[in-house]
């Protein structure tokens, strides 16, 4: 394993922000990090990469822990805060230089690296500018090409995208991918399940500081509990007639019905679409909208804990 | 190294930032011009300006104009013009030009030797009631002594009469000996003005004693600006990034204390360069003593302020905490008035300051000492810096 983190707790005083939080990544994947404002992601991560101290616990990274071992790990380690951590009077560039003396990589190196990571994120025509003329996302952009410039073995990033454009956010995500393709290991924090669902193989789902589920993303669906949903709205309104006739399609597990709307549970949805489209027409039954909607981690979220993520 | 890569950072961002080189630089420029104006003082060439109008023109009166006031030990505080004429004498003293006119009416010099009432005249400008108040002080004393001759002269007639040793038909012939002897006397000693600067209380010109206060003012204010700074890093995680790279914390904090004292030395070089190029403040003759006493003021400041912003927590609370140190420092220590104005408990609650020892030292050195006169205000300004720094450590520690 290239992260564990094991049986940490962290106690702001009276606050527990982080209770007996265990969790495994293996070299080369990105593991995601998912939970609500104040679940405890980035006091998790803040131990991680050093800033804070756990009250019990310990993180090994690449063998090294964090409490007896603190440089080691840091050199392991690249970090993409959720701040813009930035010097606005100094240029991209220049930011980038003082970073990568900060993080030792050789003066000889120095250049070449950063001449890499700013290609990467596409900035290599705005690197003399002052930091604070960029827009949001090149900021964005540049806080991320910080964590990179170490080449980690681990990168940290903690709620990356916040606040940034939709072309900026589709920028970073692939580029993201595209390191992790190179084999580069990834703890991605979000509250955006839709991100930590594109990104990540491997999910933690934390609420109040405790991992409440923790798997593969199929495993999660499948924990959300693996029926599609297939919803479909009639011209005219639905009648006990038309329950008693969807019933008895293959597959459906139940049929609920409110004014013209239909919403039927299933085993697979799509497997579902063809009798049941024929048996509405078979019915005389105008059909004005019909959609299949698999479960996703937001339902598991939402079954494990009563609220939505972004609550 | 990562400390000095810190520092010039620092010192780059802050160059960039044209508000803060108008406070570092052009403000305390300002502050010393405008200041040592208001308060012009220099007590080594203190002189007193005076007019005299002679209108009687006897003996008497020619005795105190050219012998008197025009002695050389009175002419060291007292500048004497002369006139003929009362009104226009009254019109220089109306229109500020001279601190007081004295006025010897016509008839004194008779009056005085016949024992008359006699009278001089000394008209003072309320503008400068203390030059007026040498000029008149040394006309009083004069003419208490004159009364004291006088007063001996009619004893030692009357002596001479009672006593029968003198005849009666030359009695006359007797007294006007005693009163030549009298007059024969050195009318220039009756009057002496010493000037003598005692040991620890010669001061320096305003103009310059303001160019250390001000400058010493404006130490603290920009090494309030680096503590500012730190506390910003801190808000915009930017310190916390540092954190997360292979950098110790102590590396950090010496990295960004090393560009607070980076900051301060330079405005306070550059200060010391201009208000000696523009101003001629003389600071040092002595370059060691100088480099040492800024070096000692310097570190003093830089500390002070690293310990306030370890201490708060946030930027807002050192943006209220951190000009309030810096006033109560220059105000205590001061940089505001002269420290030998103060009274004796503010005085010595101005040694708790920093301020008040560079102060001392820097006017040990514009009075023409050397290393040995700044080693005890320098080592005492060391000393502090240590105590805030070693403070700092333990609350940086605690806080970031």
């Amino acid at each position: 394993m290239l992260l564990e983190i094991r049986n940490l707790s962290k106690r702001f005083g009276t606050l527990v922000a982080v209770q007996n939080v265990n969790l495994a990544i293996p070299a080369g994947e990105i593991f995601g990090l998912l939970g609500p404002n104040g679940a405890g992601k980035t006091t998790t991560v803040s131990i991680v990469c050093g800033l804070l101290s756990p009250t019990e616990g310990d993180v090994i990274v690449d063998g090294h822990s964090v409490l007896r071992e603190s440089m080691a790990v840091r050199r392991q380690v690249g970090v993409v805060p959720q701040e813009l951590a930035l010097y606005g009077a100094l240029s991209g560039r220049e930011n980038l230089v003082f970073f990568g003396r900060m993080q030792e990589i050789p003066a000889r190196l120095l250049p070449g690296r950063v001449d890499a990571v700013l290609n990467i994120v596409q900035l290599t025509d705005r690197q003399n500018d002052r930091v604070d003329t960029y827009s949001g996302g090149m900021k964005r952009r540049l806080n991320v090409a910080i964590g990179l410039l170490n080449q980690p073995k681990l990168l940290i990033l903690d709620e990356p995208t916040v606040g940034v454009d939709p072309q900026s956010r589709n920028s970073i995500l692939e580029t993201l991918r595209e390191l992790n393709r190179q084999g580069m290991t990834m703890l991605y924090t979000s509250h955006y399940m839709e991100e930590v669902e594109f990104l990540c193989s491997h999910i933690a789902i934390l609420d109040h500081g405790r991992v409440i589920a923790d798997g593969s993303q199929e495993e999660l669906q499948r924990r959300a509990g693996g029926r599609d949903i297939v919803s479909v709205q009639l011209a005219d309104e639905a009648d006990e007639a038309l329950r008693t006739r969807l019933t008895a399609l293959p597959g459906v597990e139940s049929v609920e019905l409110r004014d013209h709307a239909v919403r039927i549970a299933t085993a697979s949805g799509h497997a579902l679409l063809a009798p049941l489209v024929a048996a509405l027409a078979d019915d005389g039954r105008g059909v004005t909208s019909l959609e299949v909607k698999e479960p996703n981690l937001e339902d598991l979220f939402l079954s494990l804990t009563g609220t939505s993520l972004r609550d | 190294m990562k400390a000095w890569y810190i520092a010039v950072k620092d010192l780059v961002v802050h160059t960039r930032d044209r508000t803060a080189f108008v406070t570092l630089l052009l403000v305390p420029m300002v502050m010393i011009i405008v200041l040592g104006s208001v308060f012009n003082w220099n007590a080594t060439s203190f002189q007193a300006h005076a007019v005299v109008v002679d209108l009687d023109g006897s003996n008497l009166s020619r005795q105190l104009t050219q012998q008197v006031l025009a002695s050389p030990r009175v002419r060291d505080v007292l500048a004497l013009t002369t006139t003929t004429s009362e009104a226009e004498a009254r019109t220089l003293v109306e229109q500020g030009k001279t601190a007081a006119a004295i006025i010897i009416p016509k008839g004194f010099g008779g009056g005085a030797a016949s024992g008359a009432p006699a009278r001089i005249e000394v008209l003072e400008n309320p503008e400068s009631l203390i030059q007026a108040g040498v000029v008149a002080s040394i006309v009083q004393a004069y003419t208490t002594d004159l009364q004291a001759q006088r007063v001996a002269i009619s004893v030692a007639t009357s002596v001479l009469e009672e006593s029968g040793a003198v005849p009666p038909a030359r009695m006359g012939e007797a007294v006007r000996g005693v009163r030549e002897q009298a007059d024969a006397g050195q009318p220039q000693d009756l009057i002496a003005v010493k000037t003598t600067a005692l040991e620890g209380r010669k001061v320096v010109p305003a103009l310059d004693y303001y160019a250390v206060g001000m400058s010493l003012m404006y130490l603290i204010f920009t090494a309030n600006t680096g503590a500012w700074n730190m506390l910003e890093e801190k808000r915009q995680r930017t310190l916390a990034r540092i954190m997360t790279t292979p950098t110790a914390r102590l590396t950090v904090m010496a990295g960004k204390s090393l560009g607070t004292l980076a900051l301060t030395a330079l405005q306070f070089a550059i200060i010391i360069l201009l208000t000696r190029l523009l101003y001629h403040v003389q600071w040092s003759s002595s370059l060691p003593a100088l480099l040492l006493m800024a070096g000692a003021s310097v570190l003093a400041a830089a500390g002070l302020s690293t310990m306030v912003a370890a201490l708060v927590q946030s930027r807002e609370q050192e943006g209220a905490l951190g000009p309030a140190v810096a006033l109560i420092y220059s105000l205590l220590g001061g940089s505001m008035w002269p420290v030998y104005v103060m009274p004796a408990w503010l005085d010595a609650a101005s040694r708790l300051t920093f301020t008040r020892w560079a102060i001392d030292g820097f006017s040990a050195l514009m009075l023409g000492g050397g290393v040995s006169s700044v080693l005890r205000p320098a080592g005492v300004c060391l000393g502090m810096a240590v105590l805030f720094l070693g403070v700092s450590a333990v609350a940086l520690n605690r806080n970031y």
